[in-house]
């Protein structure tokens, strides 16, 4: 279903986030890791919270493989406000599903993971 | 030739070779970096799901815009295994491992039997069906209008992807185009297009864990990442133009390898 102005989020909308996100991240880890590649780069191996306060190419390392696996949470969000203005409630209602469980699965791996 | 630069041309395949066929490339990309770089197998998994979702948004990018995929279909199977990959970890705990990959390696064998039989009996067939608003797919200028069948079982069976995903370390696809196609009778290019970009939301659910313990090397994960988003997007274009048998007839190859694999895991030998 498309607005006035004929943009549609169930498919301009994804497509946007995708395009845009994923050049986003892969711009940000391509980066990192010719920072890396030409100045040197510590163990990758660390938890993420820690790689993204490691500084230098990790840090841009951890912020690109973050910002990529968010992108299907900006999927569902623009799906969800697709399926709102295009009045589809059951629908807008299991894509707001769907992204509190991958909402709910982040909180989780980051509070795990700071316990431990 | 420089350990970076193959780990980026694996990737680079399985980007490819996933779009194309609608899979993560998981299933190549954890034996590439277990057996070929012999990373432990929980990094090489942690690395194999942030590419499913590097797959998925390169790829699903151009196939959302091109009408492609089915973006109504793909979110309502998407909660199915998005629970059922949340869930994979606890039923992963009361069944054998052994037993599991031989129900595996049995389901892919009928898998890739059906599909085969599918394909020789009417190879570029659309289908019709109970369900007209999942037709959205059918704006691509290039596919036929279709309508899917047995919506109910295949919520159902998207949750057993899911659920699968988890337990065996596989990627969704393999799982969810069958069901797209053979259940649903969607035409394998939708059915590949959708299933491609479900399987990040599937891959996502998954792939928290092992980034914020700590599982996945950033240096490792960086260039295998980049050569997959390359990969995705050529797969991608690829299989628009690729003929609906020779897509068949790739998924069957890859269904009946992943079989093989999971027969020796059954059997003790992998």
């Amino acid at each position: 279903m498309s607005d006035r102005d004929g943009f549609d989020w169930l498919s301009d909308g994804i497509a946007a986030v995708l395009r845009i996100g994923t050049l986003v991240s892969v711009g940000i880890i391509a980066v990192g890791y010719v920072i890396g590649l030409v100045g040197g780069v510590g163990d990758g191996q660390r938890p993420l919270l820690e790689l993204i306060g490691g500084g230098g190419p990790l840090t841009m390392l951890g912020v690109g493989l973050l910002t990529m696996t968010l992108l299907p949470v900006g999927v569902l969000a623009a799906a969800s406000i697709g399926f709102a203005r295009s009045g589809e409630r059951s629908r807008m209602l299991t894509s707001v599903a769907v992204l509190g469980l991958l909402l709910a699965s982040l909180a989780a791996a980051a509070l795990l993971a700071q316990a431990g | 030739m420089p350990f970076d630069l193959l780990l980026a041309l694996s990737g680079l395949l399985a980007g490819a070779f996933g779009a194309m066929l609608g899979l993560g490339g998981g299933i190549l990309i954890v034996p590439i970096l277990t057996l070929g770089f012999d990373m432990p197998l929980t990094a090489a998994v942690g690395t194999s799901l942030i590419c499913v979702i590097a797959t998925s948004t390169g790829g699903a990018a151009v196939n959302v815009r091109a009408g492609r995929a089915d973006v109504r279909l793909g979110i309502l199977l998407g909660a199915g295994t998005v629970v059922g990959a949340l869930t994979g970890g606890v039923v992963a705990g009361l069944l054998p491992e052994r037993v599991l990959a031989a129900l595996f390696a049995l389901l892919m064998v009928y898998t890739a039997f059906t599909m085969a039989r599918g394909a020789l009996r009417r190879p570029s067939e659309p289908s019709v069906t109970d369900a007209p608003e999942n037709a959205a797919a059918s704006d691509g200028a290039t596919e036929p209008a279709y309508r899917t069948r047995r919506l109910p079982a295949a919520v159902g069976g998207s949750f057993v992807a899911g659920n699968v995903s988890g337990l065996l370390g596989v990627g969704g696809g393999i799982v969810t185009v069958p069901l797209l196609h053979l259940v649903m009778e969607a035409p394998m290019r939708i059915a590949v297009a959708t299933s491609n970009f479900m399987i990040g939301m599937t891959a996502a659910a998954g792939a928290y864990a092992y980034l914020f313990r700590g599982d996945v090397d950033a240096t490792v994960a960086a260039p295998v990442v980049l050569g997959v988003a390359a990969g995705a997007a050529i797969g991608a274009r690829l299989s628009a133009r690729l003929r609906q048998g020779w897509l068949i007839g790739l998924f069957v190859i890859v269904v009946l390898y992943v079989a093989f694999q999971m027969a020796m895991r059954a059997v003790g030998s992998a």
